[in-house]
């Protein structure tokens, strides 16, 4: 990946707020952010952007498609299959997390979080 | 900030009657698991923006109120009457908190919140057993859950731990090619774990790559294996990177990798590189998981793993056909306030169009006709769809009056119901921010008034439920909104009295029963014997008729003793357009609302013109002493050069006025004389303040079809005008004379 081109984060939660929080910390951040209100949305967005987000930041807790199957729904195509997803949620029991790991979730990142972990957690599956 | 921030108090509004609507679900006992699943994320999304913007007592609550849900979703507990009421009482002091963290509330009482939170717990308790959160009276949530408020600035990075013990860590790591798969880099890790490391002690980290595992030939290398392992010395910098953190970095991939961490006394083993990945990788060594690391150190006290629903999938295919039905996109008001206003012009060029060619003459083309036929048709239908974006379904306000009335009764001591019915119905918005008041005070009137006291209920034979039903519908292009109750209908006869008593009715008057019921709207009439907390606020039904008026609606009451009470309003579907008179003074045309319209007569002049001693001339209509307004003096227009034709017409009118009886709000009537009545139109309404100033007597302007402007007038300020000054006295005189 060349050093200068602009990372892409595709940010998923039911949460206006947080998705206006994550934009925010985001793009102060320098990186380019993609927005979906659910799985299905988020969907939609990851299969038609272009270029494809870098990295997708999902919520679990959403209606009409959760975070897991979404992730599953991301691991499904092909050429996502190795795309970075770290679940962003305040659930914090470990079934949780383990859950989402199986259905191949990169990592999460529990709320409330800050701006730096964040970015850490991009950077560290982008980097 | 914020204006994300604003958009975390618009989340709100739309979520605290998700709540509610959930919350009322339960108490149905039809609540499904994605009802106690979608509530649970409204206490969630609250708890985790309010945590955005550490808005810390928000936070605190609604994370006790989460885990109070929780129990309900990881069915520990099953919700009874006493649960749902406490969420309920809990989730007004949720909305509370809102409105506080706002601005647009007073300070949530802490007695109150400590109170709800005390008996949130004891849901919790019932579910979790006595270990859940160490339950310090003093704080409602577990320590270990803080509220971080999202710094926007630099990033800090995490203060050095207390653990001064001198030596390295010696961190083994060998990942799966499961790690990789799943989109994560062990060269990253590496990185990771390098930047715990203060810059001064940088030198003692080093990293040391086993490439043991690496086929001989590159031909034989498995392209989706892991092959390489990493042994990294990691100094403990004076305690300042302690065994939690380099755990921390791992804790995404626990799973996917073997990793060891020990501790050794000196410097570890010199060699590898700074961390850059070799280009070839490496097959695990074993397949077996590794003990899970410890879970990040902001992790709040376990809370039950809800099970994961069996008919998970079957809701959220019906979640899905739902959101299909209808997905939607939020519009600036502003964009369609404007989009509004220009179909109000297209609806103006429209009827402009057809009078410029009917003057022409051209009209007698067929053709013509049949295209101007399609576009005027086509007109119709874009304002109607126009009209339709500004509509909204009136639940949010019905919604609400769910506490009003659950604070009421808890106030007045009433066992009292609510049932909603058309909540889907859609009306203008701006109608709906202006309902809200006027349908908080008439069911606070409904509860206290209309609905009696358990004990009479008993005595009556009636069910001690009292309840009060709140629909709307649409007739005939407006809306209707009806509440209802079933209690002991209108005592006519102490309305009657205490209208007497306030001087509101003669003592003699013969009056039909309606007439009695109008009587609760009168001005300073009261029928609370007591002056209680709900209705006794100050404001009587009159400031509620006036406020349904002055939307351009109306409230009809039918009662029936014993049997309740039923208050109808009756509103236009928008206040964008106005159904209006349009009448001739003086050669202009201008516009009276419809609604204010009492009768249309002729008057004779000059038998049926009184004059009363002040000057002021009146009617009398129907034992009603009426004062005349004349329009083209009250406005002081011009006279200008009448047309031969209307110089006639006004010969013919020298014996005969023509006279729109009008009323306002407070029920006061005058006759306001005009020239001529033109014809009825609905008239799409302009303000003339924004465009001009204020006018007195003159609410608004308009555009005819014509092209011509036209005013619309303000029939309230011209009839308080006039019967400010007239002789009130003089004008019963003269009644009673004419008796």
């Amino acid at each position: 990946m060349s050093e200068k081109k602009t990372v892409r984060v595709l940010t998923v939660d039911d949460s206006k707020t947080m998705l206006g929080v994550l934009r925010k910390a985001l793009v102060d951040a320098g990186y380019d952010v993609l927005q979906g209100g659910d799985g299905i949305e988020g969907l939609e967005v990851l299969e038609t952007a272009d270029p494809s987000p870098d990295v997708i930041i999902s919520d679990i807790n959403m209606p009409r498609m959760d975070g897991f199957q979404f992730i599953e729904a991301v691991r499904a195509t092909e050429r996502f299959r190795h795309l970075p997803i770290i679940c962003l949620t305040t659930e914090t029991d470990q079934e949780k997390k383990t859950k989402a790991r199986s259905l191949g979730a990169t990592g999460w990142i529990t709320k409330p979080f800050n701006a730096e972990k964040l970015v850490w957690a991009i950077r560290r599956v982008t980097a | 900030m914020d204006d994300i921030l604003k958009i975390f108090f618009e989340e709100c509004d739309e979520l605290l009657p998700e709540l509610e609507r959930g919350l009322g679900e339960l108490s149905d006992d039809d609540a499904s698991k994605e009802t106690i699943n979608a509530i649970f994320r409204v206490a969630h999304s609250i708890k985790g923006g309010a945590a955005s913007f550490g808005l810390e007592r928000l936070v605190r609550f609604a994370h006790t109120y989460e885990s109070a849900l929780d129990c309900l979703r990881s069915e520990t507990v099953v919700p009874n009457d006493e649960i749902v009421r406490i969420f309920f009482s809990a989730m007004d002091v949720l909305s509370d908190l809102v409105a506080e963290a706002k601005g647009t509330g007073d300070t949530v009482d802490d007695e109150r919140i400590d109170d709800n939170i005390k008996k949130l717990k004891s849901i919790i308790e019932m579910g979790n057993g006595p270990e859940e959160p160490a339950s310090s009276e003093t704080s409602p949530v577990p320590e270990n859950f803080e509220p971080v408020a999202f710094d926007f600035g630099g990033f800090d990075f995490d203060e050095p731990e207390e653990n001064a013990e001198g030596g390295d860590f010696s961190v083994q790591f060998t990942p799966h090619s499961d790690l990789y798969v799943r989109g994560d880099d062990a060269r990253n890790l590496l990185l990771g774990l390098k930047e715990l490391v203060p810059e001064e002690h940088q030198d003692g980290f080093h990293v040391v790559c086993d490439q043991e595992k690496l086929p001989a030939s590159l031909n034989e290398l498995p392209a989706e294996e892991a092959l390489l392992s990493w042994t990294v010395t990691v100094p403990q910098a004076d305690g300042q990177v302690t065994e939690e953190q380099i755990r921390e970095v791992f804790d995404w991939v626990d799973d996917v990798c073997d990793l060891t961490i020990t501790t050794t006394g000196g410097n570890g083993p010199d060699g590898g590189g700074d961390g850059s990945l070799p280009p070839l990788e490496e097959e695990p060594a074993s397949e077996e998981e590794p003990p899970p690391a410890q879970p990040q150190k902001e992790t709040v006290a376990p809370t039950p793993a809800p099970k994961v629903a069996p008919k998970e999938e079957k809701k959220t295919a019906k979640h899905v056909k739902k959101a299909e039905q209808s997905p939607s996109i939020r519009v600036d008001l502003n964009r369609i306030s404007m989009l509004m206003d220009m179909v109000g012009e297209m609806v103006i060029g429209q009827a402009s169009l057809e009078s410029v060619l009917e003057k022409s003459g051209a009209l007698d083309n067929q053709e013509l006709l049949k295209s101007l036929s399609v576009m005027r048709s086509l007109t119709r239908d874009i304002q109607d769809a126009v009209m339709a974006v500004r509509a909204q379904p009136v639940r949010s306000v019905f919604q609400r009056m769910h506490r009003v009335v659950r604070e009421a009764s808890n106030l007045a001591k009433k066992d009292i119901a609510l049932v909603l019915e058309g909540e889907e119905t859609e009306i203008d918005r701006t109608l709906i921010e202006n309902l809200t008041d006027p349908l908080t005070h008439m069911l606070r009137n409904a509860v206290d008034h209309g609905v009696e006291s358990p004990e009479k209920r008993r005595e009556a034979g009636k069910s001690e439920q009292g309840t009060i039903w709140l629909s709307a519908y649409h007739r005939s292009g407006r809306i209707l909104i009806d509440i209802k109750d079933d209690g002991g209908g209108i005592n006519r006869e102490r309305v009657f009295q205490i209208a007497v008593q306030k001087g509101i009715v003669a003592p003699d008057a013969q009056l039909t029963e309606d007439e009695v019921n109008e009587l609760i709207f009168a001005p300073g009439f009261s029928t609370a014997e007591k002056v209680s907390d709900l209705s006794g606020r100050g404001v009587g039904m009159d400031v509620v008729k006036q406020a349904i008026q002055n939307l351009g609606g109306h409230v009809s009451i039918k009662s029936t003793p014993g049997e309740g009470t039923l208050f109808s309003l009756s509103l236009p579907l928008t206040l964008a357009v106005l159904d209006g008179m349009l009448i001739e003074c003086r050669g202009s045309t201008m516009v009276v609302p419809v609604t204010s319209v009492v009768e249309l007569m002729t008057v004779k002049v000059p038998q049926e013109i009184h004059v009363i001693p002040d000057g002021t001339r009146v009617i009398l209509v129907r034992g009603r002493c009426i004062p005349l307004i004349y329009l083209a003096d009250a406005l002081t227009l011009p006279w200008i050069e009448q047309k031969e034709k209307s110089a006639a017409k006004r010969t013919e009118q020298e014996d005969q006025l023509i006279v729109l009886i009008v009323e306002n709000e407070a029920g006061a009537r005058a006759a306001l004389v005009v020239d001529g009545i033109r014809d009825q139109a609905q008239v799409v309404i302009k303000s003339i303040e924004k465009n001009y100033r204020r006018i007195e007597g003159i609410s608004a302007a308009t555009i005819l079809g014509d092209g011509s402007v036209s005013l619309i007038l303000d029939i309230s300020t011209l009839i308080a005008a006039t019967t400010k000054r007239v002789d009130t006295r003089a004008m019963e005189q003269l009644v009673r004379n004419a008796a």
